[in-house]
């Protein structure tokens, strides 16, 4: 009996399946699943841009409307990758201009893109329409102007935290006289101020405009002005606050955000000063998203705001709440489900400030749908994390950064470790954890045994041994991200747990004790791993058991890549260090 | 590049400590990223973060002790990414009354208080530690007979030269300072009341 699907039918089943993950899985099942899967993708998303070629990613998906990317480890975002590591956008785009004309939508997240690149998706993609970079750099404001000015369809234009090269406010001008279909617009990141008459303008062109994100050279008249123009924003980023407050600026900006009535989500407030709060007290029972983390607003003038949020989802402050506003957030922000609190002062040396362990237990006591935190703190106490994991056994990502290196529970003085164990074993959704504080070697065998959902793992300062990375490598079933920073392990763990690190997408390690030989070692018994040593100093000059700086790892199926700078050295790029018989392909 | 400033010696000298830390340090100066090596950073005093609170790295074989340095001297820690650093360190300076420095020629940007500074004198001195460079208080002073001249930005968006105006208008009105190439500068138009 022919069991097989017609292969319409299977289309039409599979075109309902929008999960990637879920679509992986389905091309695995036999060659036609595979062939209706990829013939029915539409959003393609590449972890790693340099896992596959561009020209395979277009030759498998010909129905690609979406694409998103990323490059760069996560730890470039702390500055330990150099610049010129990679991560460029530019063969992507070229490679999809000339097989992908049909792409509506691109995402990049910590790639270079240059003016070039915008410049050809604007040239290129006729019915482009959404364009999201996050953390990217390498452009000006010209190429936004390029796609401003070309893409006539375009909806979504969000730079997201970029380093743009800032020539000026002129780009926003060059958006089409006539009604855009502009949905959302970032520019937040940018430092020229744009001529507040092209903004209203482009505004009041713009009908179908939910979310709009201002730069800080927007002051709070032009904010006022923006809002009355646009009162159907469902998101809001601020401009800046820093003017002397006026009373006439003050009730025509409470006014503007009294109509506002489907603010969602608010964020921006750069500089807000505190007697601009109440401004904001119309739209706080309706918003869900709440980003104060640039707001130098302190105690107890933060409780009036947050005690009126009593349907926020996410919120994002500084450690300027203190304990005091996070027990006012338990106790009325029921709706809770993400919370990141982030330190004031970077190099916070201490003891000033009256955030401790106990706002964060707090929230996990009076939260019920708290699921994923992000917190800095000076210092922790195993049975706070006990209380926390206890209180909150649904959180999926957990990251607390207890800034003081090699920090024990200052109550006890013991190492984290059980704190850590019980965060595993009780929060058994948990698929990001980051770890910090005095660790040994057993909270890494408690975590690899307990954290089975865990995929993404980041680790500072930690652990006594190998033994560390030998339990990670061999416990924690979904890992597909680790990295680790200044732990004292070698080349032992590494390379006995090599065959692990094709079942994850990369494994970075920085300030470890692994050595050039290793490293050597590794890529030689791995083909379809690329290791890729980045450090400044020449290996011939230092012997193969001298520890190198960073090491990046990462499955792939594109071979070693073309564009290393000096500073990257593999066994490919650099065969003078390889072993010479090796079959380089 | 440290061989471009002819101090290769770096890579030659012995040292105890985690190893890397010597070299791992990156910073990143003004809106052109460029990577600055430890030597540069010698050059001149570590008393002011550069632009984005980045600091160097870890020495070890200076304290000998690993916990007490650690904290914070090593690169990317806290965890906080560096557009927000580079946020919070705006803050923190507008507050304080922080300018940025820029020195033709130097790629990267130092800050200085000009609250705590209470003369021109002084500024002349924090300077010339700043950059490693001795003359500065003569350029102050003496215009002429030095290789640069110290030009400030003012409110107006105007550059002027240093030393002009009474010190505690000067303080008010700058908002960024310029070490500047006479030759540089004399095309620059300045402005002169």
């Amino acid at each position: 009996m022919n069991l097989r699907l017609p292969s319409k039918v299977l289309e039409h089943i599979i075109s309902f399946i929008d999960s990637n993950e879920d679509r992986n899985s389905v091309s695995l099942v036999c060659k036609s699943w595979f062939e209706t899967e990829r013939k029915t993708r539409k959003r393609v998303f590449v972890g790693n841009c340099y896992a596959i070629t561009p020209a395979a990613v277009a030759r498998r998906f010909p129905e690609m409307r979406s694409l998103t990317l990323k490059g760069k480890p996560h730890f470039a975002d702390y500055n330990l990758v150099p610049d010129g590591w990679g991560g460029y956008a530019w063969p992507w785009i070229e490679a999809m201009a000339k097989k992908s004309p049909s792409l509506e939508e691109i995402r990049l997240k910590r790639m270079v893109v240059t003016d070039e690149c915008l410049e050809l998706i604007a040239a290129s993609f006729k019915d482009f329409k959404v364009l999201v970079l996050t953390s990217c750099e390498g452009f000006s404001t010209d190429g936004i102007a390029a796609i401003a000015a070309t893409c006539r369809n375009l909806r979504v234009l969000e730079l997201r935290e970029c380093i743009v090269e800032d020539l000026g406010g002129d780009w926003l001008s060059y958006f089409p006289e006539t009604s855009t279909s502009l949905v959302s617009l970032d520019f937040s990141c940018l430092d020229s101020e744009v001529k507040l008459s092209d903004l209203e303008r482009l505004v009041s062109r713009s009908p179908d405009l939910k979310s709009l994100k201002l730069n800080p050279a927007v002051t709070v008249d032009g904010l006022e002005s923006l809002l009355r123009r646009a009162p159907q924003l469902t998101e809001l980023g601020t401009g800046s606050f820093s003017a002397e407050l006026k009373p006439e600026a003050f009730s025509k900006l409470s006014e503007a955000f009294t109509n506002c009535k489907q603010l969602k989500c608010l964020s921006g407030l750069w500089d807000v000063l505190p007697e601009y709060l109440p401004a904001l007290y119309s739209v706080c029972p309706g918003l869900t998203s709440l980003n104060l983390s640039y707001a130098t607003v302190r105690m107890p003038d933060l409780v009036e705001l947050l005690r009126r949020c009593s349907k926020l989802q996410k919120l994002w402050v500084m450690d300027l709440i203190e304990d005091k506003g996070l027990e006012t957030v338990a106790s009325c922000c029921k709706e809770l489900r993400e919370l990141r609190v982030f330190p004031s002062v970077p190099d916070l040396d201490a003891t000033n400030v009256a955030l401790t362990e106990q706002g964060l237990v707090f929230v996990s006591q009076g939260c019920p749908k708290l699921e994923s935190v992000l917190y800095f703190c000076v210092q922790f106490t195993n049975a706070a994390l006990i209380t926390i994991a206890r209180n909150r056994p649904n959180i999926k990502c957990f990251r607390l950064c207890v800034i003081e290196p090699f920090a024990p529970d200052y109550k006890t003085n013991e190492p984290l470790d059980k704190g850590f164990k019980a965060i595993a074993e009780r929060c058994k959704y948990l698929q990001r954890l980051s770890v910090s504080g005095l660790l040994t070697d057993k909270a890494f065998k408690y975590i690899a045994k307990h954290a089975k959902k865990v995929r993404m793992l980041s680790v500072a300062f930690a652990g006594d041994s190998d033994l560390m990375l030998h339990h990670l490598l061999s416990g924690c079933e979904s890992l597909k991200k680790l990295e680790i920073r200044d732990c004292p392990f070698g080349d032992t763990a590494l390379l006995e747990n090599a065959s692990k690190l094709e079942t994850m997408r990369s494994l970075w390690l920085s300030s470890c004790f692994v050595s050039f030989g290793a490293c050597k070692l590794l890529s030689q018994k791995m083909p379809r791993l690329n290791v890729e040593v980045i450090d400044e100093h020449p290996p011939e000059t230092r012997p193969e058991s001298s520890p190198v700086e960073r090491i990046y790892i990462y499955r792939t199926v594109a071979g070693p890549r073309l564009d290393m700078p000096e500073f990257v050295w593999t066994i490919h790029k650099n065969p003078e260090i390889g072993v010479s018989h090796l079959a380089i392909k | 590049m440290a061989k471009e400033l002819g101090l290769g010696l770096e890579i030659t000298e012995l040292r105890l400590g985690i190893p890397g830390d010597n070299y791992s340090e990156i910073s990143v100066c003004g809106s052109k990223k460029k990577r600055v090596t430890s030597d540069m950073m010698t050059l001149s005093s570590l008393n002011t973060e550069d632009e984005n609170g980045v600091v160097s790295s870890v020495d070890i074989a200076a304290d000998g002790v690993e916990d007490d340095s650690v904290k914070s001297q090593a690169v990317g820690w806290p965890p906080v990414c560096s557009y927000r650093r580079k946020k919070n360190n705006e803050e923190a300076s507008k507050a304080i009354g922080y300018v940025k420095v820029s020195m033709d020629g130097v790629p990267y940007l130092r800050k200085v208080d000009l609250g705590s500074n209470h003369s021109y004198n002084n500024l002349a001195t924090v300077l010339e530690n700043l950059f490693g460079c001795l003359g500065l208080g003569v350029a102050l002073k003496e215009g002429e007979k030095c290789e640069y001249v110290i030009i400030y930005e003012d409110k107006d968006r105007d550059w002027m030269l240093v030393g002009d105006v009474p010190w505690l208008m000067f303080k008010d009105s700058c908002k960024r300072l310029r070490i500047a190439k006479r030759s540089d500068a004399t095309s620059f138009g300045l402005q002169r009341d």
